[in-house]
């Protein structure tokens, strides 16, 4: 059956009639913000002692945690270190389906090494390296410690940890320096945490990161079009505080909905990256010492059209101040390679490497298939209720 | 003289095929140049190169916008990422047993046949025989620069000609041509134009 567009347009229509005043009090919750931001910038004693404060009492609390450069620092584009080695991965991944005719899992890692400006040797540039590593799951691999089949996010996690050791794998040949790049955040977001597999799978991802600290690597997570509220939600406490409901912090929202990258608009030109800052969270807690998780803002951008990524580094790069300079020049010289549309280059083409395409999850099934039954095992329909699905969308 | 490969079959039918190259290939294959595409037992498909299509894509279309783009992303775009040239070959013969003929092949080409450029021997080996029959082909074929096409091949295959001291070749080329579109006047005056262009 179709949606039913009437009862979605007549609630459609509702949200329409409320976003004008919620426009306002958006307006009216980034003025404040932006006010508190310039006021509370160059307080990092303040805002630290808000945030110990405030986690005492709610140990979820998250937020951003002030280090040694005011908030509202700005950092000009540095130069570009020459014979640096550029390093990115991304994952794709196939979940095993219990309604499918044979439970299988896979995780594929794409990576790409580019050593810029490093001929051949005989006056032409050196196309960069394509590296993939396809990892098949198959019987017990499917299974947690417990007997239940692996959820998407352990999955996730198992492709998350791939993509580090990956990277760690082709930084070992360097030359140094090097330049790691993942996409999306170092913190990891997955569940169930109290899972054995997730806390083991946890364990062997700080032990990359350590080996990938030993070798001095200038790692970073790459946030395109960032939503983070961390800065915000570190000076939503100065307003709690004030109301004298600091141990509200995280369940009290008064500047919800305003995302970091607002207070920046104005105040980072192109090329320019913000403060380095600490993250305080529950999962951020498991990285600590020189993995201790931080971010900077980086505008990308180009004059009059402004756009903002948030840059996830361990604590081993924030305090190098070579590895910081040549990470925010390499990505700047990398998101200008797509033009109006920056995002790092390397990045894309990590995971236009990476990706397994729905014809390719076919191709694998049918090879799993094919072998299963030449070994003489017997192979499952589908589900019923997946045979019905196929029915309805085929042809 | 060693075989030139310049790639490999994507798609064919019984008049044409086109074959997909590397771009470090792409130096090689030239329009209006002969090709061959060796089969089982001897048989073999001769073409003519009339299109050389190397195509975008939205990757390619994003970096053409910046400012500057590196020698390195320059050559992962033509060495990495699998956007192949695609050179177009029509059909212009075949040899089987020992045989050229001109006419249309009994069989196409299969995927991921390998395709040679027609060193200065062979074409002229397959120019010679018979009466220029090939030209039909050529001649026949909807939508393809034929004035060009024919310009360019006869300049190519005068050059080796006259290299064996048969310097009269292109002039019996042009003959030919004449006595085949002496009823298609406008198409033969596009002809004689492109081959006015050939340099001595």
């Amino acid at each position: 059956m179709p949606v039913n567009f009437q009862q979605a347009l007549q609630q459609i229509r509702e949200m329409g009639k409320q976003a004008t005043q919620e426009q306002r009090r958006l307006e009216e919750r980034r003025a404040e913000a932006e006010v508190l931001f310039l006021q509370f910038a160059n307080e990092l004693d303040t805002l630290e002692q808000l945030v110990d404060r405030a986690a005492a009492e709610n140990p979820g609390l998250r937020c951003a945690r002030p280090l040694k450069e005011f908030l509202n620092q700005t950092f000009t584009t540095p130069p570009l270190e020459p014979g640096y080695t550029l390093l990115a991965a991304d994952g794709s991944q196939i979940n095993p389906d219990r309604h499918a005719m044979v439970e299988f899992g896979a995780i594929n890692v794409g990576a790409i090494r580019l050593r810029p400006g490093q001929g051949n040797g005989n006056g032409s540039s050196q196309a960069p390296e394509e590296i993939v590593q396809s990892q098949m799951m198959f019987l017990k691999d499917l299974f947690t410690a417990s007997g239940s089949l692996l959820t998407d996010d352990l999955v996730a996690l198992k492709r998350d940890l791939a993509e580090r050791q990956v990277l760690a794998e082709l930084a070992r040949s360097g030359p140094a320096p090097v330049v790691a790049l993942t996409d999306g955040p170092l913190e990891l977001f997955r569940e169930p945490k109290g899972m054995p597999e997730f806390r083991d799978g946890l364990e062997k991802y700080k032990q990359v990161l350590h080996e990938l600290a030993d070798l001095e690597v200038a790692t970073a997570g790459y946030v395109d079009r960032p939503r983070g509220d961390l800065i915000v939600r570190l000076l939503e406490l100065v307003i709690l505080e004030r109301r004298g409901q600091l141990n509200r912090a995280g369940a009290e929202r008064p500047l919800l909905g305003v995302y970091d990258t607002y207070l920046f608009r104005q105040l980072l030109k192109p090329g320019q990256r913000s403060a380095v800052t600490g993250i305080h969270s529950g999962s951020a807690q498991s990285f600590k010492d020189r993995l201790a998780l931080h971010f900077f803002y980086l505008n990308v951008g180009r004059e009059g059209h402004p756009y903002f990524s948030r840059v996830e580094i361990p604590r081993w790069v924030a305090d190098n101040a070579r590895l910081l300079n040549l990470l925010h020049a390499c990505l700047l010289a990398q998101a200008a390679h797509l033009g109006a549309r920056p995002y790092p280059y390397i990045l894309h083409r990590a995971h236009e490497i990476a990706v397994i395409t729905y014809d390719e999850r076919n191709q694998l099934e049918n090879m799993i298939i094919a072998e299963l039954r030449r070994q003489g095992v017997p192979v499952d329909e589908r589900s019923n209720k997946q045979i019905a699905k196929d029915t309805r969308y085929s042809g | 003289m060693a075989e030139l490969e310049i790639g490999r079959l994507l798609r064919a039918s019984t008049t044409a095929c086109v074959v997909g190259c590397r771009v470090s290939q792409a130096n090689a294959p030239a329009f209006g140049g002969l090709v061959r595409i060796p089969l089982d037992d001897g048989y073999g498909i001769y073409g003519l190169i009339y299109d050389i299509r190397i195509e975008d894509d939205g990757l390619v279309r994003q970096l053409v916008t910046a400012e500057r783009i590196d020698e390195d992303v320059i050559q992962d775009n033509r060495v990495n990422r699998n956007v192949p040239v695609e050179v177009s070959v029509l059909h212009v013969g075949y040899r089987q047993a020992g045989q050229i003929h001109h006419l249309l092949p009994p069989r196409p080409p299969l995927s991921l046949d390998a395709i040679y450029i027609c060193g200065p021997k062979e074409a002229c080996a397959f120019t010679e025989a018979g009466r220029f029959g090939y030209f039909r082909h050529v001649l026949r074929a909807a939508d393809l620069p034929v004035g060009e096409l024919l310009a360019a091949h006869i300049q190519l295959l005068h050059r080796y000609h006259a290299e064996r001291d048969n310097c009269g070749w292109s002039s019996s080329a042009v003959q030919e041509l004449i006595t085949l579109m002496r009823d298609d006047y406008p198409t033969l005056m596009t002809v004689l134009g492109a081959l006015s262009d050939i340099s001595a």
